[in-house]
């Protein structure tokens, strides 16, 4: 797996490709498959 | 997954309120601001801080602007800030004061954010982003705002739709056109 250090004073700042990837495809998952906030909240335990 | 999802998308449909007619235009839009925001990432938080810093600081500028608006009308909400009246509210209310705090929860999920955040930036930009322009920036615009919640002496001109009350609102030159 590759892990790019973003920063050159600090070590927390990384980049990893495929999680970012991973995650965008889930939020945009999420997006249309709830297709409204209130439909996320609910299914995050919000309301 | 759902913290970007649900911000992008609750942050995209205000625009139905502003303008019903953008309703079919909500998802593709919030689909095509995810991508783009994932896209960036790759910049690392150096590079896109040095666009996102400077909006920020507009945004914070703009809370604190329309705080001071309300403010300099009526100077007494300022009393909100005093926190002997927390120690009142919790001597009074004892345990149904502690449940109150429910309604403000995300006070904590915002603090610890601040915590993890400092292991990534630094303490010094944590302390100077959140002292210098996040504090004093909520700071005015909520004290405002508890004019709405105490009742406004002047009532508002406009039918208020829940979030659109004065103190969160800015001045009608800054309105779309349609709204005005």
């Amino acid at each position: 797996m590759k892990v790019e250090h973003t920063s050159a004073g600090n070590g927390g700042q990384v980049y990893v490709p495929i999680v970012n990837w991973i995650l965008m495809i889930s939020c945009i998952g999420l997006v249309l498959g709830f297709r409204s906030s209130g439909n996320l909240a609910a299914a995050y335990g919000m309301r | 997954m759902i913290t970007p999802a649900i911000s992008v998308l609750g942050a995209v449909e205000g625009l139905k309120v502003a303008a019903p007619a953008l309703d079919p235009w909500v998802l593709p839009l919030s689909v095509g601001i995810l991508t783009a925001l994932f896209l960036v990432q790759k910049r690392g938080t150096g590079g896109i801080g040095k666009v996102f810093g400077p909006i920020m600081v507009v945004w914070f500028a703009t809370l604190a602007g329309l705080g001071v608006r309300e403010i300099v009308h009526t100077p007494e909400v300022l009393q909100a800030l005093n926190p002997l009246d927390a120690i009142r509210f919790f001597s009074e209310y004892k345990f149904d004061g502690f449940l109150a705090l429910g309604s403000i929860f995300l006070v904590v999920t915002g603090g610890e954010a601040l915590y993890a955040d400092m292991g990534h930036f630094g303490r010094r930009p944590i302390q100077l982003s959140w002292y210098a322009i996040v504090f004093p920036a909520l700071a005015l615009n909520t004290s405002a705002r508890v004019r709405c919640c105490c009742g406004c002496p002047r009532p508002s001109r406009t039918r208020s739709s829940g979030w659109v009350r004065r103190g969160r609102r800015g001045p009608r030159w800054s309105w779309p056109p349609w709204r005005r």
